[in-house]
């Protein structure tokens, strides 16, 4: 690629750290305590992304596409933990995650490559898998989440339905479903509000590399419609996972967290 | 299935529903019992002839020790049933009578820990 007329070069680099100056003065001038944080903040981004810049560097260079799968190996491994301890209280939470995780990036990333929809290459398999793995890291832990409140708060409603002959299945289904619908709210909305309120990162990086603007929506589009697909897999798969780990043999409900106990004497 | 002569009849299967349910309480040993005379509808039957109309699992009721073991022991041995244990007060006086109320209900709290019993019950207000 090299450099092109629209990437920064490092003296510009230099030069926004001016920016970062004027984000300390606020915090100086208001004694907001905050000045030491934004420092650190401010220099971890500088390494991170050097360092990130470096490694995608070796792989795109001398990698190749096993490497690249390595690579998206370990964003799963890391969204499983990330998402998983989101609801810490259950029992098998970043297995759960790191399952359900894993099966959403395999499935949609799968059928992107299968179809050639998008190239079988380093340089398009780490970032378009990062954005994956990150859609669906997000709606496995507020599925997640929210599967551990139902298992705590509605302890009885599913315990009832138990008591009257249901299986574990039919009586964790309503507590389940509200759990995926949800979880995939957020989605749902920046899919629908996809160029009216936002303008992505994957077509605006296009847009700025001096993509024409109707060839880098094709992109975006296909983004968010992979995007749809990694988070209602990766939803659906942890509820269904963690489903299975909250009822012990006799269908009995697991206690979750500080779990009232409910008979009366 | 029809019974013996003498102890009516079994009602013609209504038509099946249009969702499976679950039939949460159930006293199949008194249907056994209605048929003293000739070959009852047994588990088999009954569990076979509810799938059909569509009550695909039954809470099995044990209101006394007797009931509670059968209601375990049915559950235990047909997939599509579970249990419910418990003493009914109907019960309750006539063993504390002859000093046998503690004894059951430990056998009741024994019976409750298997995996096929999902109830308490009947415990008079089921």
């Amino acid at each position: 690629m090299g450099e092109t007329a629209n990437i920064p070069s490092w003296l510009g680099v230099a030069a926004s750290v001016l920016l970062v100056l004027l984000a300390l003065s606020v915090s100086v001038r208001y004694r907001l305590g905050l000045t030491r944080e934004l420092a650190v903040a401010a220099v971890r981004a500088f390494v991170q992304l050097l360092a990130v810049g470096a490694l995608l560097l070796i792989v795109f260079e001398r990698g190749g596409l096993l490497a690249a799968f390595g690579w998206l190996a370990i964003m799963v491994v890391i969204g499983g933990f990330v998402a998983g301890r989101r609801a810490a209280q259950l029992p098998r939470g970043v297995h759960s995650a790191m399952a359900a995780i894993a099966i959403a990036v395999g499935v949609t990333l799968g059928v992107l490559l299968a179809f050639r929809v998008v190239a079988a290459t380093p340089e398009v398999v780490i970032p378009v898998g990062g954005m994956v793995v990150s859609g669906a890291m997000a709606a496995s832990a507020l599925t997640l989440r929210r599967v551990q409140e139902s298992a705590r708060d509605q302890r009885e409603r599913v315990e009832a339905r138990l008591s009257l002959g249901l299986t574990t299945a039919e009586a964790f289904a309503p507590e389940e479903r509200e759990a995926v619908r949800t979880a995939l709210i957020p989605a749902i909305d920046s899919t629908k509000v996809v160029g009216l309120i936002s303008l992505p990162g994957a077509m605006t990086g296009l847009i700025l590399a001096g993509v024409a603007p109707l060839d880098a929506i094709r992109y975006q589009i296909v983004v968010m419609y992979m995007l749809l697909s990694a988070a209602s897999l990766a939803s659906f798969l942890s509820a269904k996972f963690a489903h299975r780990s909250l009822f012990a043999d006799g269908a009995r409900l697991v206690p979750i967290g500080a779990s009232p106990v409910t008979m009366v004497r | 299935m029809n019974p013996a002569p003498g102890v009516g009849s079994w009602p013609d299967l209504p038509s099946p529903l249009v969702a499976p349910v679950a039939d949460s309480h159930c006293h199949l040993d008194i249907e056994l019992a209605v048929d003293k005379n000739g070959p009852g509808l047994s588990v088999d039957d009954a569990v076979t002839l509810a799938a059909s109309v569509g009550v695909t699992r039954v809470v099995q009721i044990g209101c006394d020790v007797q009931g509670a073991r059968w209601a375990v022991d049915t559950a235990e041995r047909h997939s599509a049933v579970v249990a419910g244990v418990a003493l009914h007060p109907n019960e309750t006086p006539k063993l504390a009578a002859i000093g046998e109320l503690d004894a059951a209900l430990t056998v009741i709290e024994e019976l409750a820990a298997k995996e096929v019993v999902r109830a308490i019950g009947e415990t008079g207000l089921d």
